[in-house]
């Protein structure tokens, strides 16, 4: 049928750039913070020297991530409304709260993991845990309310952005580590072992990562027109070039490939890789928040 | 012709001059204590605001509204839930006075030339300068006996401007809308006697649409279309539109029928021969009512096949045929006439053909069908000696410039001639160069596109700020006097600016301004009047614009037995329910033609050689069009008027006015949406942006017209400012433009019989750039 | 709300005189008129639709609202507290519709609330009085011998995107779905 409109509004965006990045640092500062865990809560030693690297960043990202909700909210002076006036229903308000938690419990465990206390701080990272999975899974509820946005509107999309919360930490954690290894550690030496392990990691969580992309794209092609629409949207319409392209060409397959395939295996295809990731998971970010409000809802 | 011409502005606006049929006692409105409440409450304070009945005067409808004050600030303007014409409905033009009154951009002092026409440099003067300008020159031409080199072009009518420019005795008056309507307007009073009629479309059953569209823009937009509305989805009457484009009214319409551009007259002749050889005429009507038999009718019309119509039309004989006996058979029936069939070349020839149509019905004075206009008060013509004005003779520009008239001074009021104009490039040069046009005042609201050129600017009050009676459509055919009272005052800023009171008032609310020197075009003249002396004062014995409204108030018998001056005041307006509201049953008290009968066969129209007969004329430049060129047609869009060039909340909705082609035709021409091309005509040529739809005829183009100004204000020019207003710095269509003016490529045509202008056939070349 | 599109002539005053009754800021709208052009020449329509705010039975935007600044009214008017909201436009993100917007002047959410500073008053929302056809209908659908639940009751309804089970309260009769589901890509401010 021809059909064409002629004449319609303009709508508002409601989240945009700064919630893009929002949810980036947030994701970031989620998984530094797993990562610290790992050595420290769950024993595996060998990661044993990222923790503080992971713990450090995890509060540092979440101390920055706020500012640009108050940059992005039009009346910054009224946050405190956001602790008087509750409604427990909104994930927003489940997020004043775990924004608060998250970096004092963060703080604690840093202190008490510098100080060397090991039950205290295998038992606030614990805490941590769920805590760092909230203040990550919260975004994904955030988006996930929004009814009528097919790109959001998904339950995959708390764990979406969990895995690529992941997948940029520990990405984060490499270049991180041997940035501290090869100018402010004392031998100037990188944990070349470390870091392969890393990598390996970061491999598998790609593919995790992937898998859920996929899972999800495939139900938004054969869902309702409007997740059909979307679907459009990223494969083949305006956002097409920055999802296949950057996010997923760029961002996931090629470092996986320079990860998994042993021949690759080395120390600068691991930075490059985790370069690519970082900037991938930020286009991950910026797609599904902008892009998800892109097609006009009337 | 009759000799009782007369503008339908005329009857609308000083009106009261035509005496109405023998009233009986009928009476179904009440007024005073029924009446419902007049109330808006303000959203910050929830106190009722101030409520100030008055008129609407956007477009010729007449609506009453009521203007709501937060203080002395205007914030709403509502519609007056117990107007009759209106029922407190009002339209987006309506509401846009708020914009007129509160604009930034208004002109709010007299001005003077500084520098050569059209330079851009003013200088503030005052009033008495102003005055003592125009009595001079005046004087002089008083003394010479040659006022008529005094040119007063009005777009809209005032009562006292025309009392002043009679009491001068002037012959050169342009009087702009009625220019418009002029084939309209000659072709109905041809035949009988009066320049237009009254629509009764909420009781019709079937109503054919030939180039109106009052789902949009009609002279009586709202009532019209409220009872349109009404009469199709409550009454399931069937509405036929046809149209070269689809308007409004096309796209509500039950059917839409594309017609080639300018054909109209021959499908409405089609239709009558079908509905005369079926025997489906009213045959009493046509034998005691019309000049013209049926047997000779149906020589004339056996012309006017079926076949013949649709070659011409590109309408299916077989809808014709069928559209006629609907309208003949499933009554009552109406058609009605609009601006798309009388702008043309054969405009005067296509009103009588459909107005033959309701002839062949016996449509006058019945039920669902025409009706003469009722007047409020009785026997004005006698009983009110206000009202006697001398005849004038119109001029429309392209006569005045055209002939050798020598032109003193040219005062435009209310009226935008270098943006109206068909081919207005030409007709700003013509006021621009001081041997033609060797001094022009323009009185406006704003420096518009005239204003530019002229030597001196002064400003005018809005509708919302005077004093005005005036006579509102009859929509039901119950005779409605409208009053205008002021809801804003004008404010001298000398006087107020002095004021503490102001400076408070400033930091409390940022818009409250003064409005400057404005004055009402009305106490305009009774003081350049009393400076003048001699006649022109006697001419115009009033102390102001109050005075002349309540003097006119107690001349109406009728009206004064029911109403003190306070009543009408906080109504708003008066309906005379003294006079019969329509006789069912017979027709012998139709007012103009009691002695007559209509003419549908014009002894005049012979006598000068024209066709006496409905007839249908070719356009001969449309027979001669190619392929790559279409018809132009211009049309109103719903949201501009008079006033709303600089409003914003029009113009935020439309700012652009796309040019529309069909879509076949522009994938032959490899055109895509939004693409920009060159239109040109014989006189000039416009880039813009196409849209590309399947809602025009081939061969046709359409633009709307009020797009593209120059001049006027920011807002007008699609250009984000600051003021004190916080809008006009969220202006956001800036980018986009504000559109072409169409009246740069139309052709300065008159149709020779009818001798209105043609503003819907010139013929435009298209080229993609 | 009822909008009887039958009698809707597109003539934006619904859109306008809720500017002025609002205190609505360019570049933003409560209520507009959509227009969607349908069909191959000649036999082609074009459909008018004036959209407002549902107030919805389930209002998500409610549901989101991090400091109850968005509230439901016991007579379901859903409407925003301008002192509260701190502009986070979560309810802009969640609306279905997409009829709330950030005023740009208040920096604070706003939408159609169904003018209830007039109703409480005892008068009708600003449009339904000036809506020159008469098609938008408004009145208690508690109470069924109102009007509006008499033509709630007469004729086939619809509501826009029913689906999503925000049960909106704004009614229609004769919605096109191709005129609703008709959507573009926003062309550049
Ligand atoms: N919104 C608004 N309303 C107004 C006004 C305004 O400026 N704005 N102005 C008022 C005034 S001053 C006037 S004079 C009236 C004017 O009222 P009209 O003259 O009736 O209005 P237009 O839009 O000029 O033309 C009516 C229709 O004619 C169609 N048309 C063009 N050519 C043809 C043709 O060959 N055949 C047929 N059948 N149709 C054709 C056009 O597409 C258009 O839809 O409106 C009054 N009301
Ligand atoms: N191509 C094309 N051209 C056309 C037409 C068409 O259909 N097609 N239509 C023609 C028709 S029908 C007409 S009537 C003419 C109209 O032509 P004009 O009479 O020139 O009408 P506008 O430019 O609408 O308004 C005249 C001026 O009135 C001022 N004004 C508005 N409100 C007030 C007020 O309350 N008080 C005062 N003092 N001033 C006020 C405005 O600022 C504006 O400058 O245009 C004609 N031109
Ligand atoms: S129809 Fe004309 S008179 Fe009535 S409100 Fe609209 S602009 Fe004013
Ligand atoms: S339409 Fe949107 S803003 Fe209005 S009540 Fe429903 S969800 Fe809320
Ligand atoms: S913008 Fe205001 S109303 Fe909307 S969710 Fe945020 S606080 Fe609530
Ligand atoms: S009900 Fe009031 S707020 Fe809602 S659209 Fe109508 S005028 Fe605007
Ligand atoms: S005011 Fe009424 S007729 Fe006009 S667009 Fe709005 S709903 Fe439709
Ligand atoms: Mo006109």
């Amino acid at each position: 049928m021809d059909t064409q409109i002629l004449y319609n509004i303009f709508h508002q965006d409601a989240f945009g750039l700064n919630i893009a990045i929002y949810f980036y640092l947030t994701g970031l500062s989620a998984g530094s913070f797993i990562l610290s865990t790992l050595a420290y809560s769950f024993g595996m030693d060998q990661y044993k020297s990222i923790g503080k690297v992971g713990v450090v960043l995890a509060t540092v990202l979440l101390v920055i991530a706020p500012f640009f909700l108050l940059i992005h909210i039009g009346m910054p002076h009224r946050a405190w409304h956001l602790f008087v006036y509750l409604n427990m229903a909104s994930p927003i308000t489940w997020g004043s709260f775990l924004l608060v938690l998250y970096p004092i419990n963060c703080i604690i465990y840093g202190y008490f993991m510098f100080k060397g206390h090991i039950k205290l701080t295998r038992i606030f990272g614990l805490i941590g845990i769920p805590l760092a999975i909230s203040v990550h899974g919260y975004t994904g509820f955030i988006l996930a309310f929004g009814k009528a946005r097919a790109l959001w509107n998904t339950a995959i999309m708390p764990i979406l952005f969990l895995a690529s919360a992941i997948v940029s930490g520990i990405a984060l954690m490499i270049l991180v580590c041997i940035i501290k290894d090869r100018f402010f550690s004392k031998e100037k030496k990188i944990n070349q072992e470390l870091i392969l392990n890393l990598g390996k990691l970061l491999a598998w969580m790609i593919v995790f990562d992937l898998f859920l992309v996929g899972s999800d794209l495939i139900v938004l092609a054969i869902s309702h027109s409007d997740a059909q629409a979307a679907a459009h949207l990223i494969l083949s319409g305006k956002f097409s070039i920055l999802f296949l392209l950057v996010e997923n060409l760029l961002g996931k397959i090629l470092p996986f490939i320079l990860l998994a395939v042993p021949g690759f295996r080395r120390l600068t295809t691991v930075i490059i890789a985790s370069i690519l990731v970082i900037f991938g998971i930020f286009f991950m970010r910026y797609i599904v928040v902008v892009g998800g409000e892109f097609l006009p809802l009337l | 012709m009759s000799k009782r011409k007369m503008s339908r502005r005329k009857f609308m606006k000083t009106g009261l001059v035509w005496v109405t049929g023998t009233a009986a006692g009928f009476s179904t409105i009440q007024s005073g204590t029924d009446y419902k409440k007049i109330t808006a409450v303000s959203r910050t304070s929830l106190k009722p605001l101030r409520a100030i009945p008055t008129t609407c005067e956007q477009c010729p409808a007449g609506c009453g509204v009521i203007a709501y004050l937060d203080g002395e600030r205007l914030v709403q303007i509502l519609g007056n839930p117990n107007h009759p014409n209106n029922h407190g409905s009002i339209c987006a033009k309506g509401l846009a006075g708020i914009n007129l009154v509160n604009d930034p951009e208004r002109l709010l002092f007299p001005m003077k030339r500084l520098g050569s026409r059209g330079d851009g440099q003013w200088k503030r003067i005052t009033w008495d300068e102003v005055y003592s300008t125009l009595e001079k020159r005046i004087n002089e031409m008083l003394q010479k006996n040659r006022t008529s080199e005094f040119v007063v072009d009005f777009g809209y009518e005032d009562p006292l401007l025309d009392r002043f420019t009679a009491a001068l005795g002037l012959t050169h008056i342009i009087d702009r809308p009625t220019l418009k309507n002029l084939n309209h307007d000659t072709a109905f009073t041809s035949m009988i006697g009066s320049p237009s009629l009254i629509e009764d479309i909420g009781r019709s059953r079937t109503i054919l649409n030939f180039g109106a569209n009052p789902y949009a823009n009609h002279d009586h937009f709202l009532g019209l279309a409220q009872r349109l509305v009404l009469a199709q989805v409550e009454k399931g009457a069937r509405l036929v539109t046809f149209d070269v484009r689809m308007s409004e009214t096309a796209a509500k319409s039950d059917t839409w029928y594309p017609i080639k551009a300018g054909t109209d007259s021959i499908v409405a002749l089609a239709m009558a021969k079908v509905i005369v050889e079926k025997g489906l005429a009213d045959n009493s009507f046509l034998n005691q009512k019309t000049n013209f038999s049926l047997s000779k009718l149906k020589d004339h019309l056996s012309r006017f096949t079926l076949k013949a119509a649709e070659k011409e039309s590109n309408i299916k004989a077989a809808d014709i045929e069928h559209l006629a006996v609907e309208f003949a058979t499933l009554k009552p029936s109406i058609a009605i006439i609009g601006g798309g069939i009388s702008d043309q070349k054969n405009g005067f020839q296509n009103v009588r053909s459909i107005a033959l149509l309701n002839w062949l019905i016996g449509n006058l004075e019945k039920e669902g069908g025409l009706f003469f206009p009722r007047l409020p008060g009785k026997n004005q013509q006698t009983a009110n000696p206000l009202y006697k004005l001398r005849p004038k003779q119109r001029k429309n520009f392209k006569e005045l410039e055209e002939s050798s008239t020598r032109i003193n001074t040219y005062f435009a009021y209310l009226s935008n001639p270098a943006y109206s104009n068909p081919d207005c490039e030409s007709t700003k040069t013509f006021l621009k160069d001081e041997k033609k046009v060797p001094f022009l005042v323009v009185m406006d609201t704003h420096f518009t596109e005239t204003a530019m050129v002229a030597d001196m600017v002064l400003p005018a009050a809005t509708y919302l700020e005077g004093w005005g009676l005036c006579c509102a459509p009859p929509l039901d055919m119950f005779p409605i006097l409208n009053l205008r009272q002021p809801v804003v005052s004008l404010l001298s800023t000398a006087e107020v600016l002095r004021s503490p009171a102001f400076e408070v008032g400033k930091l409390l609310e940022p818009s409250f301004q003064p409005k400057g020197e404005a004055k009402e075009v009305g106490n305009f003249c009774l003081e350049l009047s009393r400076r003048i002396g001699g006649k022109t004062v006697k001419a115009l014995p009033f102390k102001d614009t109050k005075d002349y409204v309540s003097k006119v108030f107690s001349s109406i018998p009728n009206l004064k037995k029911q109403k003190d001056f306070n009543n009408l005041k906080s109504d708003g307006f008066w309906v005379d329910t003294s006079l019969k509201k329509y006789n069912q049953s017979s027709t012998s008290s139709i007012p103009p033609i009691q002695a007559q009968k209509v003419e549908i066969y014009s002894n005049k129209l012979k006598q000068n050689n024209h066709s006496p007969l409905p007839e249908y004329q070719s356009i001969a430049k449309h027979e001669k069009k190619k392929g790559d060129e279409f018809i132009l047609t211009t049309f109103k869009s719903n949201l501009s008027a008079r006033g709303t060039a600089n409003s914003k909340w029009t113009q935020e909705i439309l700012h652009e006015n796309r040019l529309w082609i069909n879509k076949d035709v522009a994938n032959r021409l490899g055109i895509k949406n939004g693409n920009r091309v060159r239109i040109s005509s014989p006189v000039g040529s416009l880039t813009v942006r196409v849209l590309v739809t399947n809602r025009i005829h081939p061969n046709s183009v359409a633009l709307a017209e009020g797009f593209g100004h120059t001049a006027v204000g920011n807002i007008a020019k699609a250009k984000r400012f600051k003021s004190y207003d916080r809008d006009t710095n969220l202006l956001w269509w800036d980018k986009k433009g504000n559109g072409v003016n169409p009246n740069e490529i139309i052709e300065r045509k008159i149709d020779p019989i009818g001798g209105g202008p043609c503003l819907k056939d010139t013929v435009v070349r298209i080229e993609k750039i | 709300m009822l909008i009887d599109l039958r009698k809707c002539i597109g003539c934006n005053t619904c859109a306008v005189v809720c500017k002025s009754e609002n205190d609505v800021p360019l570049g933003v709208w409560r209520s507009w008129v959509k227009r969607v052009e349908k069909g191959k020449y000649p036999h082609s329509k074009e459909y008018f639709l004036p959209i407002v705010c549902n107030n919805c039975e389930n209002p998500i935007c409610v549901t989101v609202c991090p400091v109850n600044a968005s509230i439901k009214r016991p007579d379901g008017i859903v409407y925003i507290d301008p002192h509260r909201c701190i502009g986070c436009r979560y309810c802009m993100a969640a609306c279905p519709y997409g009829v709330r917007y950030i005023n740009p002047i208040k920096k604070i959410a706003e939408k159609c609330y169904w003018c209830f500073h007039r109703v409480d008053a005892g008068l009708k929302p600003a449009c339904v009085l000036a809506c020159l056809a008469g098609a938008i209908m408004f009145g208690d659908l508690n109470n069924p011998k109102s009007d509006i639940s008499k033509a709630l009751a007469k004729n086939a309804i619809q509501v826009i995107k029913p689906e999503i089970g925000t049960e909106p309260h704004t009614f229609y009769i004769g919605l096109d779905i191709e005129a609703v589901e008709a959507i573009k890509i926003e062309e550049e401010k």
